[in-house]
């Protein structure tokens, strides 16, 4: 609130004169979003977008220079894509724990209406990771193997070495692999405990190895929207671990960050970045999104405030010691797109204006009334900070009648430098590349 | 004409069955402002579910008692002298409506589902039940006196 926005003038005089329908989205997307007043709802909007899936030959649409095509289709559920160093693409298909009890009617009722839209999504057996091996790079994998099962909702996995680590949603497992594997056999070994049942709200752990490859970074999302599972159900969550697979040590790295996925680090400064999940039921712009370094200690805000020191006026008791502490995001995308993964461009096969600045996966929005995200944002980077506005990579997800055919979840680069998209309601892995044809036009138009 | 002989024992569909829905759904509504009061004074979320089950549970008892009232109403005319008062009847639909919207109030997450309106819609309901009770004191006294349920 001490915080003005440079273009809050406008947005307030926008607010007053035309309904909060006409906010300007993109006013939320920056190191410095507008952040309007709290309201709060008599009935909380639940606009989901009916999944309708992807037809023969339908595909998303891509920025002037790219091109996309399906690099796998017919998964479970797609969530990650991850890159062995021989090029292997993995891609983790999982399916949330379903554990969260009815705790009141609204648990019950919301449970319904998501299922009620959502059908059709639940085609098989899932919680595996698929192997695929595009050794030529043109994009067709000639092989395609199951490359793990028995996981239990796994998100995040890393390669350390001949360590092959999954974060299952309730466990840290180690299995051996060696280059070349197109199969683990070995049940694996439990690394640690992470917090998963009896609730596990938000059950995607996300994993990245640090640059060193000695240490663990995990994802951890909170337990609930607001806290309103008792904050004895918060316990370590809304946190980023940082774990050392070989003692088995780990200690809270940082906390108060609501949702954390798509963990990864910046390629000039070494930073360990994030995008997070904010808080919902605070109006259809409230509270933006956001991707942000990630500082050792630092205190994010959730639940007890947002942006710095804005109270959330939901939580009780409240904290003022950590609020007085707590760190204003990097960068904002915008509220209730749920960004759900993020990497860096640092190869050279996309076209240039993408090198070295992150593409975020936006999962997309379902409790506000005009739908936010279904797609694939690139946010440029200078000097290890994001500067300049979002700008769509991928988008087409919802159809004009605003059905889903897919939506973005987990991204990375192949061993070519094209960008992978895992589509968990598509169930298709996208591949993007150059247009390279018309790269070589350019310069020929007048 | 006769009136109709009474006789002990009703045949089931002859019950009366507003008055026990009725009950039950004011208990719930009591109830909620009990677990709302016993959330502001200890946070612990768990009151806050047990007021959002007795609202949903109140509100569900009230629409049918609300259903079985009124065809009561018709089907017992001739019991005219068991039919509460028209101002308890509409009371009774206030605290109805005051309960719809306290579930929307509850529906909310945290401190603000109860504070200040969700608890000030608790005790609303809780006092308009009351008026309620109170103005059917007169139907009371004579169902005692004629003896008739």
């Amino acid at each position: 609130m001490s915080r003005l926005p440079t273009r809050a003038p406008l947005a307030a005089l926008l607010l007053v004169s035309t309904s909060a329908l006409a906010f300007d989205v993109k006013d939320q997307i920056g190191p410095d979003p507008v952040l309007p007043a709290i309201h709060q709802y008599l009935l909380p909007p639940m606009h989901l977008s009916k999944v309708v899936g992807w037809k023969a030959g339908e595909k998303p649409d891509v920025a002037p220079g790219l091109k996309v095509e399906a690099f796998a289709t017919g998964l479970q559920h797609p969530r990650s894509v991850y890159v062995l160093p021989n090029g292997d693409v993995l891609v983790v298909e999982s399916k949330g724990p379903d554990l969260q009890p009815v705790q009141r009617p609204k648990d019950f009722i919301m449970s319904v209406v998501e299922k009620w839209v959502t059908n059709g999504g639940d085609v098989g057996e899932s919680n595996r990771i698929t192997l695929l091996r595009d050794a030529k790079g043109d994009g067709k994998p000639e092989l395609r193997r199951t490359f793990l099962t028995d996981l239990r909702s796994p998100f995040g996995v890393a390669l350390i070495g001949s360590d092959f680590y999954v974060a299952n949603t309730d466990a840290l497992v180690r299995y051996p692999y060696k280059e070349g594997d197109e199969q683990i056999t070995d049940i694996g070994q439990e690394v640690l405990k992470l917090p998963g049942g009896p609730i596990d709200h938000h059950w995607t752990k996300s994993l990245v190895a640090s640059p060193d490859g000695k240490l663990l970074y995990v994802g951890v999302g909170s337990n609930s929207n607001i806290v309103e599972n008792g904050i004895q159900a918060e316990e370590n969550r809304a946190a980023i671990w940082e774990v050392d697979p070989q003692t088995k040590r780990w200690r809270l790295f940082a906390t108060g960050l609501r949702n954390p996925n798509g963990l990864c680090f910046e390629p000039q400064t070494k930073a360990l970045w994030t995008v997070v999940n904010e808080r919902d039921e605070l109006g259809p712009n409230l509270v933006p999104d956001y991707m942000t370094s990630v500082k050792d200690g630092g205190f994010y805000g959730w639940p007890y405030s947002y942006y710095g020191q804005h109270l959330d006026p939901r939580v009780m008791p409240q904290r003022p010691d950590l609020v007085a502490r707590a760190i204003i995001p990097d960068y904002a995308l915008s509220s209730h797109v749920a960004p759900l993964g993020m990497t860096f461009d640092t190869a050279d096969s996309l076209p240039a204006r993408y090198k070295g600045g992150a593409f975020v996966g936006e999962h997309g929005s379902w409790n506000r009334p005009e739908f936010n995200g279904y797609k694939v944002v690139f946010v440029p980077f200078k000097d290890g900070k994001p500067i300049d506005t979002a700008q769509d990579v991928v988008t087409g997800f919802l159809n004009a009648q605003g059905e889903a055919r897919g939506r973005p979840v987990g991204i990375a680069l192949d061993k070519t430098g094209a960008l992978l998209i895992a589509d968990d309601v598509g169930n298709t892995v996208w591949r993007v590349t150059a247009a390279q044809q018309q790269s070589q036009a350019e310069p020929k138009t007048p | 004409m006769a009136a109709p002989e009474p006789s002990a024992a009703l045949r089931y569909w002859e019950r009366p069955y507003y008055r026990p829905l009725r009950s039950l759904a004011a208990s719930c509504v009591v109830g909620a402002l009990a677990t709302d009061a016993t959330y502001v004074l200890t946070a612990n979320t768990i009151w806050v579910d047990f007021s959002d089950w007795l609202l949903f549970v109140a509100a569900g008892l009230g629409v049918l008692a609300l259903i079985v009232g009124l065809v009561e109403l018709v089907a017992r005319r001739r019991h005219w002298i068991l039919r509460p008062p028209a101002i308890s009847a509409v009371l009774d639909i206030v605290v109805l409506a005051v309960v719809v919207a306290n579930n929307l109030v509850h529906s909310r997450d945290g401190w603000t589902s109860v504070v200040p309106w969700g608890i000030a819609l608790s005790g609303l309901a809780a006092f308009v039940l009351i008026l309620s009770e109170w103005s059917q004191r007169t139907t009371r006294a004579l169902v005692y006196v004629e003896g008739v349920a």
